[in-house]
């Protein structure tokens, strides 16, 4: 595992991954989407509206997942420097705001026609609304500052102190009332939910997970080849620079 | 399914999952082949993710 820390070895194995990852997401998604679409039943009170849940659901927790994978790489990134967790760090946080946007949109479809409205400003919505700040933030953060090193370090300790949020997230609808439903899947007394939904539900879980997997190694790849390039850059210029003082240093020696 | 009321706000949520994974997928594909056309300018062995640069 260690060995994969070198990122050179990363892209090497990020080569080999990739395309058998994308391959078992591909099926894995079209599967989900056939049992989402054609095998799950609708819903006895939410009719067919229920298949909204497929999509939802999976990007809810992903966005959850997403920022608990950046605050382990922003631990790696503040306490050993590594610069493969600065970048899986970069990486996930635009996946993140993606999959966190899908979760707030799709929501809204579904809370539409179930609740009568687009919005409520209940402590699950407006947590979530928070994560996706929080996503948009560390982007701008990791583009505003130049230097990587520095802005890893200072994406790191803003990832952490946002990191706060995401308990508050899952048990939001514990904590406070709320018009969002409390969880009906990872609860104490075992799933609420018929089996015929629940495993179309954890197949499209998957499937996400997996793609976002897919996702993170390739970018992840892209901040690797990024840094290089930034390295190659630096050292070509000050090359040029080096070749243009030379012949005026040897004049200043004469 | 399709008599369903809500019919659109199904396909509306299926729509924007689309785009929205398709815009990321899309956005780092575009990403790596600039720069890998960007490192395909340096000499030596820069280009080749096989090997450290120089």
């Amino acid at each position: 595992m260690r060995n994969y820390a070198n990122p050179t070895n990363f892209l090497a194995a990020a080569r080999v991954a990739t395309p058998i990852l994308a391959t078992l997401t591909g099926a894995l998604l079209g599967v989900g989407l056939y049992l989402a679409w054609f095998v799950a039943p609708a819903d006895y009170q939410q009719g067919e509206t229920v298949r909204i849940m497929y999509l939802h659901v999976p990007a809810a927790w992903l966005s959850m997942f997403i920022y608990v994978t950046m605050t382990f790489a922003a631990l790696g990134s503040l306490v050993w420097r590594h610069p493969l967790a600065d970048a899986a760090q970069k990486a996930a946080a635009p996946l993140g705001a993606g999959f966190t946007f899908l979760c707030l949109v799709t929501g809204s479809l579904w809370g539409k026609p179930m609740w009568g409205a687009w919005w409520v400003w209940d402590a699950r919505l407006t947590s979530v609304l928070v994560l996706f700040l929080i996503y948009l933030a560390l982007v701008a953060l990791w583009r505003t500052i130049e230097d990587p090193g520095k802005a890893a370090r200072a994406a790191a300790i803003f990832t952490l102190v946002g990191a706060v949020n995401i308990p508050i997230i899952k048990f939001s609808v514990d904590w406070w009332n709320t018009l969002h439903q409390p969880a009906s899947v990872f609860r104490l007394g075992g799933p609420a939910i018929a089996g015929s939904m629940l495993w179309p539900l954890l197949v499209m879980a998957l499937a996400f997970t997996l793609l976002f997997l897919t996702l993170h190694i390739m970018a992840i790849r892209n901040e690797i080849l990024r840094r290089r390039l930034r390295r190659l850059s630096i050292q070509t210029a000050d090359a040029d620079r080096s070749e243009f003082s030379a012949p005026a240093s040897l004049g200043t020696a004469r | 399914m399709t008599q369903d009321p809500h019919f659109l706000y199904i396909v509306a949520a299926y729509a924007l999952g689309f785009v929205v994974i398709g815009a990321m997928i899309l956005s780092i594909l575009i990403d790596y082949a600039s720069l890998k056309r960007a490192l395909a300018r340096f000499p030596q062995r820069a280009n080749d993710p096989e090997r450290p640069a120089q």
